[in-house]
Formats: structure tokens, C-alpha cells, sequence
């Protein structure tokens, strides 16, 4: 299995690392050894721009200033779409004049005037904005700048690629597949809201990372890759996958990525999403066992080759390791972390990358981007609202403040009640339980009250909501007949976040024309 | 120094109870304790057999101190058998038996062919060869008595301890127990140290007698013990309400029925009712009925050497009586008749006169002629 | 004797013909179909068809040998505590050992994971045994220091329900999905078991079988009570000391790995007792070890395949199967008694 692999690759591993950190120690940004105190003042350096694509370049010479010993280099691209570079992890944006079409210019910190170092520059250039890994090479002498060029070119340093703290370098002998350590970074996906998870591109091969994990994918058709550092799983675009979360699978067939999945957490009669209730009708989806007790015998006799979890797998990390022991990578999807609704929906595009549907899942996640952003920049209404469910020992659950439903509410244009108790954002809970005196207290005056069917169901009339409490008769909302509840499929439609905020929006202004999708009211 | 000792033991639930107990029980000896109920006989029997921590002294078992030995040394010089019933599950009578041989098995527990052995001379010994199959809850109290008796003696030790091993038996298996245990002492030379209640029984088994009464313990031969008023003393009963010779406890009415003078008027006492002439031990069932039915009584002419004028003397107000191997004479004779005269009536036990009780023929004419003579009969159902 | 001797012969037979037929029951059964002769042969070690091989090596086997292992630590340990406690209802959690460990369960789920930090699967095993290493450490600091051993009972339950206060306490702070899991947790559990997993419970359970062996002796003797087992040469002080750490040890491994399963020490003791008609510990300690084993696998067998690929919580069958048989045969050994 692959875990014998990886195994087998920590020993030498470990061996050669210390041959690796010689090596380190030696080469090094060369200006280490040949650095002197440089005086202050304005120089004038060769500069070379290496990596992307080719096309773009930086104006050579650059200006370097020197002010107490630090060199700053002034860069000035060939073009003017790059918004911001990244030099050692620090932010810094394009100083160019915009309305005057200059090229991006951007001001970094150098060490001494002859230095090579990585950056990433932000291109907006095209429809989505892209990071791209340059390398810059500063020479006092011209000369030398072909000599630098052709040497970074030849010999790739280990230590010029990004080293995580954690990662163990290898460099056995690749068998079969392209060696991971030949491959260079050469951009990411950009992300506009979500915070969970990172894609990074080397070539045709995209290395996600969501929290400590890392997958490299290999796409279809494409060889496989050697090599690659312990905590890398290789991926290959899966075909049969195992999806256990019910938001995922309503990612999946926005981008029509269905028929990649053959197995489900979730009973035929338990989805409200119809295309996959029709898939496991059909037979083509198949019914897996629970997340916590899955049926691994159809899961292996079934070839799946990625086991997509929700984080509710972390209660039970005995069924992660056994499905990883069985070579099954198993991917825990970490949605429900991200506070903003638009980084939630955001993963679509990890799910596009993952199943090759890339394309689709940019275009649909732009085209929900572009309903909500007209709805996010408008004023902000007065109106208050509250979003809820009673339990059944008759506490009332909410959402935290921080909650991505109370963010959703807010991105409409009105405020979440209740406001803040005790904001502890460390805590990966989403909901909390009051009492409901509290709660009257804080959402009587709410204008908005919204139910949480997802529990028991919709509420057929505001009735069966006093049935619950005598107390809300009192309330505001009800009084006023703004009483709503979502309907039984909000949950599991995730793609619907933005019709949801526009549902939202719709009810706060009283706009009657628009048709509610996920909200109905009770009257 | 083999058998039991101890020195200056003193035994206690936290307070001390009984304080300073020094008894020595030799190989083939019985030694019997006695007292009233909470005197501390089984307080001293529990902390010989370490159920209870002693309060001070020491204990030696043949000749070595008890602190010093090991559970496993211990095991093989004292056995014990005990009141509480014990309830195992599922195990025959031969099981229980056998474990007895623990101390001398090996690591699992195992029995030897000379194990089985021993355990079934042990059955034979107390004779429980027919009940050796069967489920021990099932047999009888009085068998299981003889199984545990059993299991000691499989134990193979110089010391027995018994803690009142005859409570819940009846007569036979008391007897059964008890001869059990004598032959157990003097056949394979066991120091035996038991408490009874039955005192009867304790007067004839026992080599010595330990009184434990006052929190203090007096040791001496059964003869010394039982005799004068010492039982009734330690029991804190009445004198007559014991006879520390035959070993038999005697039932009194509340009041003091003892008349000496056939003359006096008993002052708070009942004068007889019924004057029986009796001997030879006919009487004593007689004289029992009487005082059962409340019917008080005289008695005579007896010889003090007569079986029944032991108890006669207990139940009757009073008994003409003639010392023993001298010939009823005539002053008991006048002593009699007088007694009569103040009955109101008179029963004759005897068919047959001796050369010796001649006299009690002439009382049963006199009897006959004053008109007080009746019929057992008559009298018994009156009263 | 020869009698005995034949019956106990002939209930080990019986005991291992039925831990044949369920191990090859549940080698056979599952949500994938395989042929007798294809098992056979991937047992001999044919690695042709990966799937099947997988299936058989890394699915039924270690989750076969897991209820083995973990039935009859089960019943040794309830065995035990009858014996110690002479209570036919003494059970391997009497001594609060669940109650202690899904206290600890609770606490790591609620306090880790709820920050996001993750734990492996050895984590929450670490967790569940410490938990039970706690509740046992508890109450053998009282069994030193009191003679009567009902104590210990009352102590164990006073346990069960500390424990139960805290977590429902915690439970309280608690998000839902985290309820949802520990109620899962403590439903009990065989899936998903893997091969480390499993060495590391035959070390302990076999170990912990074995010392349990080795002190037949002192237990049997201990049967006829207290005082004649001190008069016998018995360490009485080290034995209870000794009794109550290998069952606790014993059933804290079944909790551990598997969670709390119900009733299986209580019942097995008394079904083995009844099949050879023995309470010898010699003969009752390897009886009760197969027959809980053998149980345990038949309850998983069916709490596997009844409503696949649903799983039926192992507790449920044990608990329902088990009830009327032990019911049953109290009733009938009350008529026979007395």
C-alpha cells in the first residue's frame, strides 16, 4: 500500500536529510557570505524576472536605494495587472498611478545588491486573479545575470522551494512516475472568500491543502508522481468517490461532477437533492453505511478512490485511519469552518479542481458571486432578525454571532440577533443552546423571526411555534406576521447560499415581487 | 511446646472483651469454652483463627509465634469449622471436602491420587460416604456439619478450632459431631478447641473447661467446673435451675416452692397438692407432667442415691429422702405420712417393693387408708 | 467424579464446534459475497482477486478476532466479579469502569475536538482507558481501607453515577454533533477494527486470562467465603487487590477498543456455570473466556448483517438475545433448588 511506501521513504529519508541541511547551510542565498555593510545611498542593478509563464519581465536595471543598511529595489513590471507581491510572506501593493496606465510597480527589501530570491506576484490579468511563483535575480555586474540565470536554471536548490516545518525531503530514486522534487510551483488558485483550504499549482498537478493535510492531484491521463514528502497524498481524479456530506453532494451536481460518485452516506429516502435521489434510485449510487460505521467491504469491492468526509469524521478518527489503512485517501472537508457563506460556497471550486470541472465550478461560484455582490453592496437595512429552532427539552438553539448563517444575514443587509454573549471564535461550534427567557429577551423586538426546520420539519403555522412557548406570542415578529421557516432542503443545498441571501434580502425590504426559495412563510 | 497457646491474649471489637487469655490446648486435648451469649467466646475463637486483629499477647501454634508464620505455614497447623453456613456454588460434598487439602497442593490446585485419598478417609472418618455425590446445598444441615468436619480433618492439622459446631443440629447429628470430634482428638492427636452452648454435651467431651465470664477466662476440669453453683453463677441463672452433675438444666416457677417443715404454713407458697411415692426413677416423667401442669407436689421416699432425686429435688417442694445405702427408715417414714396428711391427694408409682423400700409400701396403705390414694390418672387430668 | 470429568469434556467440545461454526459464519458473511472456496483460498494467503483478499484480511478478520478477544475479556471479567462479590448480577462495569471512561471519552471529545484539534484513533483509546484506570484506581483506594466487600459494590455504583453527572454536565456545553457521537461511543462497537489494534488487545486480554488462570486456586478457595479462604492460607488483602485490577484491566480493554458492551459478563458466567454444572475457576475461567468469546462474535454477526449496511449496535443484540436465555435459566435453577 501506499502507507508501505511512504514508510519505506522515511527511513532514507532521514538519512539524507542531514546531507540536505549541509547542503542548505553552504549555498544558501549566496549574498550570505559575500554580504558587507553596504553604505546608504542609490545604486543601480541588473535585475532578471525567471518562472511563470515567460512572458512577463521586469525592467532591467532596477533602482536600489540603500537606507541604514537595508537595500530596497524598486520593480517595475511589463505589465500593469499585477495587484500585490509576496516577498517572504509580507504583502505589497502595486504603487503605480492606476488612472495613468503605468506599469505594476512594487518596492521590496533585498539582501545586498547581488541576491536572488522567490516571489509571488498577484496577476489580475486574467477572469479570476492568480498568483504566480517568480524567481528575480540582481547582479551589479550584466554579466553575470546570464551566468546566475543559466545556473538557477539548471540546478533547482532544494531550499529555494517553500519548506514547511514538518515536511521530510526524499530523494530516492523515483519508481515509476515523475519525481516530485522535479517539479517546480508555478501558481495558485486565488481564493475570494473561503480560508479553509489553499490550491497550489505545479504544472498539471494541484496540491490542495486544507488545514494539516495535503493532496497533490493528478488529473486524468497525466503519470503519476514519485516522491512526494510524507504528509502528500496523491490523488487521482477520483471516479468513484464515497461522499459522506450532504452539502457536498449538492456541490457536486452544480458541476456535474455526479457521476464521479458511487457510494453515499446518506439514505436514497433521506436526500432532498433530486438528482441524487434519482442516481440511487437508478443504482448508480449506492448506499454506504453511516459516516461513523461505514460498510468497508462495499467500499473496497467497489474500488472507491476517495473517501470525502465531513469533519464530523474527527468524533471517530478510528474510521479515517481504517479507510486510509484499506488505500483509501480520505478527504475531510472543513466547510462548516468557514465563517463567510461565499467561503463556504467557495469549495465548489476545490470540488471543480478535484473532479476536473474546473471551469464550471469558476463560472457557477462567479455567477452566485455576482448575485450576492450587488445585494452585499447596498446600504444596510435596520431590520433585525433571528435564526432559530426550539429543542426538544425546550432550550432554543441559535447560531453564534460568528456563524455563517449570521454572516449570511448580515451580507443581506440586517442584523443577527442575538447579538454577542460571549464571542469565543476559537471554538469550532456553530450553535449554541439558551434559555428561552434569555432568548425572549434578546429576539422579541427582532422584525424577522426564521424557523430551523432542518430538525423536525417545517412549521405548518405559527400555531404549532406558540405550541412551543406561550412566550412568543409576545414577540414582535409574530405579532407582525414576519414569521418564516426554511424549508426542509436549505441545508443540504449548498449552491443555494446565494438565493438564500437574496431570500434574505427579499424579506427585509418586503419585496413581494421576488420568489422565495428557501424560506416560507408561516402564517 | 506443640498444640495451642496463648499468652496473655487479649480479643476485642475495639474495646478489649475479653483481657489476658492464657490457655494451652496439648495434641489429643479438648478444650471447651463456655458463657453466656456475648461473653466472648467466639470473639476469642475469631481472633485465634485471624477473622479479628488481636488487642495484646500472642498466639502460638506449636510452639511458634503466629506473627512470625506465613498464611501457607499457618494453613497446614490450624483448621477450623464454624457456625455461619457457608454457600458455594455448584460443588458437591466431596469438592468441599477437598479443599481442604489446599495448603498442600501445588500451583492450579491440582489433586494427587494420595490427595483423593486422604479426602476420602476424611468422608469415612465422620461417615458421609452416602452423601459425598450429592450438591452440598442440598443435603442437610447436620451433613454438612460432618463435611466441614470432614474438610478440616483433610487439612491435616495439629489445631482444630470449632465455633459452636452443634447449633442448628439435632440430638443424633450433635452426637455425631461430637464423637466425631473426640475421636479426631485422641486417634490422630489433634488439639481441638471449640465453644458449645449445650452443656450437657460439653461436660462430656471436654478434657478441660474454659469459663470466659466477667471478661476474664477460668480454665479447669469438667469435674471442677460442673459442680456446687459455679455454671448457675456464670449463666446467671438460679441455683436449682441447674444440675451441675447430671449437666441438665431444670425449668422453675417464678416463686420459691421449697418447704422444710411439713408443719409451716408456706408463706406466699402453695402447699402440695399431690404426695407421690415413687423410685427407681419412675417418677421423673411424672414430676414433669406435675410442674407442667402447675400442680405443686412432695415427694418420697427416695434414697439419695435414687436416679430421679436430683430432679425431684429441682421440681418438688419437698422429698423425704434417705441417705444413700442406708434403708428407708422410721423417721422418714413418720416425715412422709405427714406429708400426706397435707395433701390432698397421693399417687404410688411403684408396683414393686424391695427389701430396701419397704417402707414406701406402708405409706402407700397408709395412703390408701386415710383415702388419698388415687390413680395417676385422676390426678394428672385434674390439674 | 468420572462423571463430572466426562461433562466437562464434552461442554468444551460443544464450546469449541460452536466457535468454529461462528468464526466460519462470520468469515463468510458480509455485504460482499464470497464462495467457501474462495475464502479458503485467499486464507492460504492467494492474493489474486486484492479486493476479496482485502475484504477477508482487512475487514472480517481483525473485527472476528476483536469480538473474540473482547467477548471473552468480558466474561472473565464478570466471572471474576461474581465470584469476588458472591452477587449473580456483578457484571465487568459494576465497578463504575463505563461510567469512568465515557466520562474521559466526553471530556477529549468535547474539549479537542471542539477546539479542532484532532486525535488519532489511539487518542480516544487512550482516553476511554484512562478513564476506567481512573474509576478502578478509586476504588481500589477504598477496598484497601474497608473490610466489607458490599462496600465496594455501593462504591462502584456511587461511581456510575459521579461519572454520569459530570458527563451529562459537559454534555451540556456540548454541540450537538459531539451528543450525537459520544451517545454513538457508547453503544459499543467492533467496526472498523484494524490489526494494531487487535495485537495490542491480545496482549492485554490474554495476559490479563492467563494471571486470572494462574489464580484459580486462591479464587476457588475464596468461593467457600472469606474466613475459611484466610484459614486456607489465602492472602485475602492481595487477592481482592489482585481480583479487582484484572477486571477492571480486562473490561477497561473492551471499553477502550470497542465501548461499552452490555450484559455479556453478567450472562455468560452463569450460561457456562449451567453447561458444565461447575463453578471450579480452573475449568470456568477458560469456559467463560470461549463462551464469551463465541457469544460476542454471534451477537456481532448479527448486529452486522441483519440490516446491512446498517449496523444494529452490538449492545441492542447482546442485550436482547442474552436477557431471556439468563432469565430463563434463573428460573429454572430456582425450581431445581430448594
Amino acid at each position: 500500500m501506499e502507507q508501505k511506501n511512504r514508510k519505506n521513504r522515511n527511513k532514507t529519508g532521514i538519512g539524507l536529510l542531514c546531507i540536505m541541511l549541509l547542503l542548505v547551510i553552504l549555498t544558501g542565498c549566496g549574498a550570505s557570505d559575500t554580504k558587507e555593510a553596504l553604505k546608504d545611498g542609490s545604486y543601480t542593478v541588473y535585475v532578471k524576472l525567471l518562472g511563470g509563464t515567460g512572458k512577463a519581465s521586469v525592467a532591467s536595471p532596477a533602482s536600489v536605494s540603500v537606507e541604514d543598511g537595508q537595500a530596497y529595489a524598486q520593480i517595475v513590471f511589463s505589465s500593469k495587472h499585477y495587484d500585490y507581491m509576496l516577498v517572504d510572506g509580507v504583502k505589497y501593493m502595486d504603487e503605480s498611478v492606476e488612472d495613468e496606465e503605468e506599469n505594476s510597480t512594487f518596492t521590496i527589501p533585498i539582501d545586498g545588491l547581488d541576491c536572488e530570491l522567490d516571489i509571488v506576484a498577484d496577476t489580475t490579468a486574467m477572469s479570476v486573479p492568480h498568483e504566480i511563483e517568480y524567481h528575480l535575480i540582481f547582479r551589479q555586474e550584466e554579466e553575470e545575470l546570464a551566468g546566475a540565470e543559466k545556473e538557477y536554471e539548471a540546478g533547482q536548490e532544494p531550499d529555494d522551494r517553500e519548506a514547511s516545518a514538518d515536511r521530510k525531503e526524499t530523494v530516492k530514486e523515483a519508481d515509476g512516475g515523475i519525481d516530485f522534487t522535479t517539479l517546480k510551483k508555478t501558481g495558485g488558485v486565488s481564493l475570494l472568500y473561503a480560508t479553509q483550504f489553499q490550491i497550489e499549482e505545479y504544472g498539471v498537478y494541484k496540491m490542495i491543502t486544507i488545514g494539516d493535510e495535503r493532496f497533490l492531484l493528478v488529473p486524468d491521463g497525466e503519470e503519476a508522481v514519485a516522491n512526494l514528502p510524507a504528509d502528500v497524498t496523491m490523488l487521482r481524479q477520483p471516479k468513484k468517490a464515497y461522499v459522506v456530506s450532504t452539502s457536498v453532494m449538492d456541490l457536486l451536481q452544480a458541476v456535474d461532477a455526479l457521476d464521479d460518485v458511487r457510494l453515499s452516506g446518506t439514505k436514497q429516502e433521506d436526500w432532498y437533492i433530486q438528482a441524487a435521489k434519482d442516481a440511487m434510485a437508478d443504482g448508480d449510487m449506492l448506499y454506504a453505511g453511516k459516516y461513523n460505521q461505514p460498510d468497508y467491504e462495499k467500499i473496497i469491492s467497489e474500488n472507491c478512490d476517495l473517501a470525502i468526509e465531513n469533519t464530523m469524521i474527527l468524533h471517530n478518527p478510528e474510521v479515517k485511519e481504517k479507510l486510509e489503512a484499506l488505500g483509501i485517501p480520505v478527504l475531510v472537508e472543513r466547510s462548516s469552518y468557514e465563517t463567510h457563506p461565499l467561503g463556504r460556497l467557495e469549495w465548489i471550486r476545490l470540488y471543480g479542481v478535484l473532479f476536473g470541472k474546473e471551469e464550471q465550478a469558476d463560472a457557477f461560484y462567479q455567477e452566485q458571486v455576482a448575485k450576492v455582490e450587488p445585494i452585499m453592496k447596498k446600504d444596510a437595512t435596520d431590520q433585525t432578525m433571528a435564526f432559530f429552532y426550539v429543542t426538544s427539552n425546550g432550550s432554543v438553539n441559535v447560531r453564534k454571532p460568528g456563524d455563517y448563517i449570521a454572516k449570511m444575514i448580515q451580507l443581506a443587509g440586517g442584523s443577527y440577533l442575538p447579538q454577542a454573549v460571549k464571542e469565543d471564535d476559537e471554538n469550532a461550534l456553530s450553535t449554541m443552546n439558551m434559555q428561552m427567557e434569555d432568548f425572549y429577551a434578546q429576539a422579541k423586538d427582532a422584525d424577522i423571526l426564521i424557523y430551523n426546520s432542518t430538525i423536525e420539519g417545517e412549521l405548518d403555522s405559527v400555531d404549532t411555534l406558540l405550541a412551543k412557548s406561550p412566550l412568543f406570542a409576545d414577540f414582535k415578529a409574530v405579532k407582525e406576521g414576519k414569521v418564516y421557516c426554511t424549508t426542509a432542503d436549505f441545508f443540504q443545498e449548498t449552491t443555494g447560499i446565494a438565493s438564500f441571501i437574496e431570500d434574505l434580502h427579499a424579506v427585509m425590504t418586503g419585496d413581494t415581487s421576488h420568489e422565495l426559495k428557501y424560506l416560507k412563510e408561516v402564517k | 511446646m506443640s498444640g495451642l497457646q496463648t499468652d496473655n491474649l487479649t480479643v476485642g471489637y475495639g474495646n478489649p472483651l475479653v483481657k489476658e487469655i492464657s490457655l494451652c490446648v496439648r495434641p489429643g486435648r479438648v478444650l471447651t469454652l463456655i458463657g453466656p451469649n456475648g461473653c466472648g467466646k467466639s470473639t476469642i475463637l475469631k481472633s485465634v483463627t485471624r477473622q479479628l486483629k488481636i488487642m495484646g499477647g500472642s498466639i502460638f501454634l506449636g510452639g511458634q509465634a503466629m506473627e512470625t508464620m506465613k498464611e501457607a505455614e499457618i494453613a497446614k497447623k490450624l483448621a477450623m469449622v464454624m457456625t455461619e453456613h457457608i454457600r458455594p456454588e455448584l460443588m458437591t460434598c466431596r469438592d468441599i471436602v477437598a479443599t481442604g487439602r489446599y495448603p498442600y497442593t501445588g500451583r492450579l490446585g491440582i489433586l494427587t491420587e494420595a490427595d483423593w485419598q486422604k479426602v476420602e478417609e476424611a468422608i469415612a472418618f465422620v461417615h458421609a460416604e452416602d452423601v459425598a455425590v450429592q450438591d452440598f446445598n442440598k443435603v442437610s444441615d447436620g451433613q454438612r456439619q460432618r463435611i466441614m468436619l470432614a474438610r478440616a480433618i483433610c487439612q491435616e492439622t495439629e489445631i482444630l478450632v470449632l465455633d459452636e459446631p452443634t447449633s442448628y443440629l439435632d440430638i443424633r447429628y450433635k452426637l455425631d459431631i461430637l464423637s466425631g470430634i473426640r475421636r479426631l482428638a485422641r486417634e490422630k492427636n489433634v488439639a481441638v478447641i471449640m465453644s458449645l452452648h449445650e452443656l450437657d454435651l460439653a461436660q462430656q467431651v471436654s478434657d478441660l473447661i474454659a469459663c470466659v465470664e466477667d471478661g476474664g477466662i477460668v480454665i479447669d476440669t469438667p469435674e471442677k467446673i460442673f459442680s456446687g453453683n459455679r455454671v448457675q453463677k456464670l449463666y446467671g441463672v438460679a441455683d436449682a435451675a441447674f444440675d451441675p452433675l447430671l449437666g441438665v438444666p431444670c425449668m422453675l416457677d417464678a416463686e420459691d416452692r421449697k418447704l422444710t417443715d411439713p408443719g409451716k404454713d408456706p408463706k406466699g407458697g402453695r402447699a402440695p397438692e399431690v404426695f407421690v411415692i415413687s423410685g427407681g426413677g419412675a417418677g421423673i416423667s411424672v414430676y414433669r407432667r406435675l410442674q407442667r401442669e402447675g400442680i405443686s407436689f412432695a415427694a418420697g421416699i427416695l434414697s439419695e442415691n435414687d436416679v430421679e432425686y436430683r430432679i425431684a429435688k429441682a421440681l418438688a417442694v419437698n422429698v423425704v429422702a434417705q441417705k444413700a445405702f442406708y434403708p428407708i427408715g422410721e423417721q422418714q417414714l413418720t416425715e412422709a405420712k405427714k406429708w400426706i396428711d397435707m395433701c390432698a391427694g397421693c399417687i404410688c408409682l411403684l408396683d414393686t417393693f424391695g427389701p430396701l423400700n419397704e417402707a414406701c409400701r406402708e405409706l402407700q396403705s397408709y395412703a390408701e387408708q386415710c383415702g388419698k390414694l388415687r390413680q395417676v390418672e385422676e390426678v394428672l387430668i385434674e390439674g | 467424579m468420572k462423571a463430572g470429568r466426562k461433562r466437562y469434556i464434552l461442554s468444551f467440545l460443544l464450546i469449541f464446534i460452536l466457535l468454529g461454526l461462528v468464526i466460519w459464519w462470520n468469515i463468510c458473511s458480509g455485504s460482499i459475497s464470497l464462495t467457501g472456496e474462495q475464502i479458503r483460498q485467499i486464507l492460504l494467503g492467494d492474493q489474486g482477486n486484492g479486493t476479496a483478499y482485502n475484504i477477508i484480511w482487512e475487514i472480517r478478520l481483525p473485527r472476528i478476532l476483536a469480538a473474540l478477544l473482547l467477548g471473552g475479556a468480558l466474561s472473565v471479567s464478570g466471572f471474576l466479579l461474581q465470584t469476588f462479590f458472591g452477587n449473580p448480577i456483578a457484571g465487568p462495569y459494576v465497578l463504575g469502569i463505563s461510567s469512568g471512561a465515557k466520562l474521559v471519552v466526553a471530556i477529549t471529545m468535547i474539549a479537542f475536538l471542539g477546539k479542532g484539534i484532532t486525535l488519532s484513533s489511539w487518542g480516544m483509546v487512550a482516553a476511554a482507558f484512562l478513564g476506567s484506570l481512573l474509576a478502578m484506581g478509586f476504588v481500589l483506594l477504598v477496598s484497601v481501607r474497608v473490610h466489607d466487600m458490599s462496600m465496594l459494590v455501593v462504591c462502584g455504583i456511587m461511581i456510575g453515577y459521579i461519572c454520569s453527572a459530570i458527563t451529562d454536565f459537559c454534555v451540556t456545553f456540548a454541540d450537538d454533533s459531539n451528543i450525537v457521537n459520544l451517545h454513538n461511543w457508547s453503544l459499543g462497537s467492533f467496526s472498523g477494527m484494524t490489526w494494531q489494534s487487535v495485537r495490542l488487545m491480545a496482549v492485554l486480554v490474554l495476559l490479563g486470562v492467563c494471571v486470572s488462570f494462574l489464580l484459580a486456586k486462591p479464587i476457588s478457595a475464596y468461593q467457600m467465603g472469606e474466613a475459611y479462604a484466610r484459614n486456607m492460607g489465602v492472602r485475602i488483602g492481595l487477592l481482592r487487590v489482585l481480583l479487582i485490577l484484572l477486571s477492571s484491566i480486562l473490561s477497561a480493554c473492551v471499553t477502550a477498543f470497542a465501548g461499552p458492551i452490555s450484559f455479556v459478563g453478567i450472562a455468560v458466567p452463569h450460561l457456562v456455570k449451567t453447561l458444565t454444572k461447575t463453578a471450579k475457576p480452573l475449568l470456568l475461567i477458560p469456559g467463560c473466556f470461549l463462551g464469551g468469546a463465541v457469544i460476542t462474535l454471534f451477537c456481532d454477526g448479527i448486529a452486522r448483517t441483519v440490516f446491512a449496511p446498517t449496523e444494529i449496535s452490538i449492545s441492542s443484540v447482546t442485550a436482547v438475545l442474552l436477557v431471556p436465555v439468563v432469565l430463563v435459566m434463573m428460573l429454572k435453577k430456582r425450581r431445581g433448588s430448594l
